[in-house]
């Protein structure tokens, strides 16, 4: 850990310390409403991430395992 | 008991306001999207007998879908919080009063019990008005 970081977590910590009101009251209600939000757009981001690196990587990996091939030819391919 | 109920009223209209806001806008509705678009997106990673190539292309759509309706919920959740907020704000600027009544218990309560009958009521109106002539 660095100097840096030691700081800042003894900082957090004494900031926690300080017995004010932290006006910071969210609901119920709005606090899982937040929370999904906030788990919507993880999730939308990882199915992203799933489209975008994982099936082409993969599709990748597997072209590659089957070694230098003649250029695949679609079937549906009208151009 | 809670000083002058003016910063009470106030408090509670915000909270109508955002009761009625969240009926009018159809938070929760919104959020069945999402959950039902996260399902939907969990079937579909784990369906068999599916290529990767609909995977990816359904995966993408389901994704942008979800991202849409994420921000939607959350812009609808900050719109129908909105007055509460608003109003703790201006207190912030006007001396009205209103975080001395939201911190009071006894204002709380008061606040709980005459949101909750406001509640019913409105349920019970909007289930009448629902039913068929």
């Amino acid at each position: 850990m660095t100097p840096h970081r030691i700081s800042a977590l003894i900082g957090a910590i004494l900031l926690t310390m300080i017995p004010t009101i932290a006006q910071a009251y969210s609901g119920p209600g709005v606090g899982l409403g937040a929370i999904g939000v906030v788990l919507g757009i993880v999730g939308s981001v990882f199915l992203m991430t799933v489209s975008l690196i994982w099936y082409p990587v993969k599709r990748m990996v597997r072209g590659l395992r089957r070694g230098p091939a003649a250029p695949s030819r679609r079937r549906d391919s009208n151009v | 008991m809670t000083g002058a109920l003016a910063p009470i009223a106030l408090l509670l209209g915000a909270i109508v306001a955002a009761g009625e806001l969240a009926r009018r806008l159809r938070i929760i509705p919104r959020f069945a999207t999402l959950a039902d678009l996260g399902r939907r997106a969990g079937d579909i990673l784990v369906r068999r007998g599916v290529s990767d190539h609909l995977k990816e292309r359904a995966t993408r759509i389901l994704a942008g879908r979800m991202m849409a309706s994420s921000l939607g919920a959350g812009a609808v959740l900050a719109l129908v919080i909105a007055p509460v907020v608003l109003l703790l704000l201006l207190d912030g600027t006007l001396p009205l009063g209103v975080r001395a009544a939201f911190f009071d218990w006894q204002a709380r309560l008061l606040i709980l019990f005459v949101s909750l009958i406001y509640v019913l009521a409105r349920w019970r109106i909007g289930r009448r008005r629902l039913q068929p002539r």
